[in-house]
């Protein structure tokens, strides 16, 4: 998308310090029918659907090529906008869409496309078609490396994209964008349109588009699929967790406490599959993990970059709307949990900084978490 | 308690005591969520049997990883629909089902 008058612009912000990194125009709901008619147009009558498979893989060899030429300044990019530690966005936003390339590359080679079989009333030829113009709708947390998981597979199997970033971390896809267009692929194929909630409603429930890959909370997935069902347009939906680590009475505790802690707090919790209920034998509760009492080490003034990953325990939370829920929900429940370890007094100023805490309670959650309207905060 | 039930998406973990294994499989089932979890233990068959019993996406042994060769996605409040792997890619493919006449035979 051009960046010319007429658009809404935002600023970008560093995380840390507020600072303003940069201004990104939003999308208009004329910039969406837009892509969709040339998405729709490249789908319908371009050549990108009817390549070869082998022509196909080419083109996306060389995006996932370009993005390891590109990896710092990717990381670099990633880590302004949402406050990752530059080693977790190196690891987490370059090579890791360079694996989801690769995997993807090695699948679509070996899927079934045509099958025929035998069936009840005669022979079968059962076919998979590219699903045609594909909504990818990504989160500000690990921006790229979502961005991957969808384009990749739309991409190898002829589908066309508009691609959705978070207006909380727009800036990489326009590295993204430069990367596509040199890797050749025809006009029209993806489109990159930084949007505003409004506008994203209009994206998914936009007639034009036949499917939607979301990720994100559970009350915007749920509101994606809402929109979506006009259309009966499908969906695919990556949303958030809870997800328990149990340690068992024979675990080896120093092992376990080595492989919970960074998978509790990758990216400062912000993981949708971070492990952040930790289930020890009451009978061992004094030796079980602690990872409060590991003190985050952290200024205010430094920043991801400047920061030794073995010192990054505590980074700034990357979204505006999560820095608050964080804050005001670890401290408010912290200190409502019977036996709580309640969260240190570190916030910065700017209310950016979210140290590590936990809370532990004395009766099994499982009496107080039964199934009820529990909303999701991201 | 909710702040065992919600997803902060900070760094915010909660310790849960449990007695036995049965009470640990409920307790990790007790969540509107179904993405991902871990078991820790000596015995990684005990722990292929205890990731039997949970309703999650996807789960993990005395390790923590997500594979790109397979199927990542949610039970529940978690999602629908599964990325990487085969079942990822069939999710950007429509089936379609061509009836061939009689006596048909591929290739033939």
């Amino acid at each position: 998308m051009d960046g010319s008058a007429g658009h809404r612009h935002d600023p970008d912000r560093l995380p840390h310090t507020e600072q303003v990194i940069g201004s990104v125009p939003h999308a208009s709901k004329a910039d969406v029918d837009r892509a969709v008619a040339v998405a729709r147009k490249a789908f319908d009558e371009g050549p990108w659907p009817r390549m070869t498979l082998d022509e196909r893989i080419a083109v996306v060899s060389r995006i996932k090529d370009a993005i390891a030429v590109r990896h710092e300044e990717i990381a670099r990019s990633i880590s302004s906008q949402n406050g990752s530690p530059y080693s977790w966005s190196v690891l987490a936003q370059a090579l890791g869409p360079m694996m989801v390339y690769d995997a993807a590359i090695t699948v679509a080679r070996a899927y079934p496309y045509e099958e025929h079989r035998q069936g009840v009333l005669g022979p079968i030829l059962v076919r998979r078609e590219p699903v045609g113009v594909v909504a990818a709708v990504i989160p500000w947390n690990v921006p790229q490396f979502v961005a991957a998981a969808k384009l990749a597979p739309a991409l190898l199997t002829g589908s066309t994209v508009i691609l959705k970033p978070s207006p909380e971390a727009p800036l990489d896809s326009y590295i993204l964008a430069d990367i596509a267009r040199e890797a050749g692929l025809p006009e029209g194929v993806l489109s990159i349109l930084p949007a505003d909630r409004e506008v994203s409603e209009y994206l998914v429930g936009h007639p034009g588009i036949d499917k939607v890959s979301f990720t994100g909370s559970v009350a915007a997935g749920k509101r994606v699929m809402e929109v979506a069902a006009r259309n009966l347009t499908r969906v695919t939906l990556e949303l958030g967790g809870k997800s328990a680590a149990v340690v068992l009475p024979d675990a080896d505790v120093a092992t376990a406490v080595a492989g919970i802690v960074p998978a509790a707090w990758m990216n400062n919790g912000q993981a949708c599959v971070a492990q952040t209920r930790i289930l020890a034998p009451a009978a061992g509760t004094r030796r079980s993990p602690r990872p409060s009492r590991r003190r985050p080490a952290h200024s205010s003034s430094a920043t991801p970059s400047t920061r030794r990953p073995s010192s990054a325990r505590s980074w700034p939370s990357g979204s505006g709307s999560a820095r608050w829920t964080t804050s005001g929900s670890a401290r408010r429940r912290a200190r409502r949990s019977s036996r709580a370890a309640a969260a240190r007094r570190t916030w910065n100023r700017a209310g950016t900084w979210s140290p590590p805490s936990s809370a532990t309670s004395t009766t099994p959650c499982g009496s107080h978490a039964r199934r009820s309207s529990a909303r999701s905060s991201a | 308690m909710r702040i065992a039930r919600e997803e902060i998406f900070g760094p915010v973990v909660c310790l849960i005591p449990y007695g036995d294994e049965a009470e640990a499989v409920r307790v990790a089932n007790d969540s509107d969520f179904g993405l991902s979890g871990s078991v820790w233990t000596a015995d990684v068959e005990r722990g292929i049997d205890f990731a039997r019993r949970i309703r999650t996406g996807t789960f993990n042994v005395n390790t923590f990883s997500l594979d790109m060769l397979g199927p990542f996605g949610g039970y529940k409040n978690s999602g629908l629909g599964r990325e990487f792997g085969p079942e990822g890619l069939s999710e950007y493919l429509e089936h379609k089902m061509i009836h061939l006449p009689a006596g048909y035979e591929a290739g033939a």
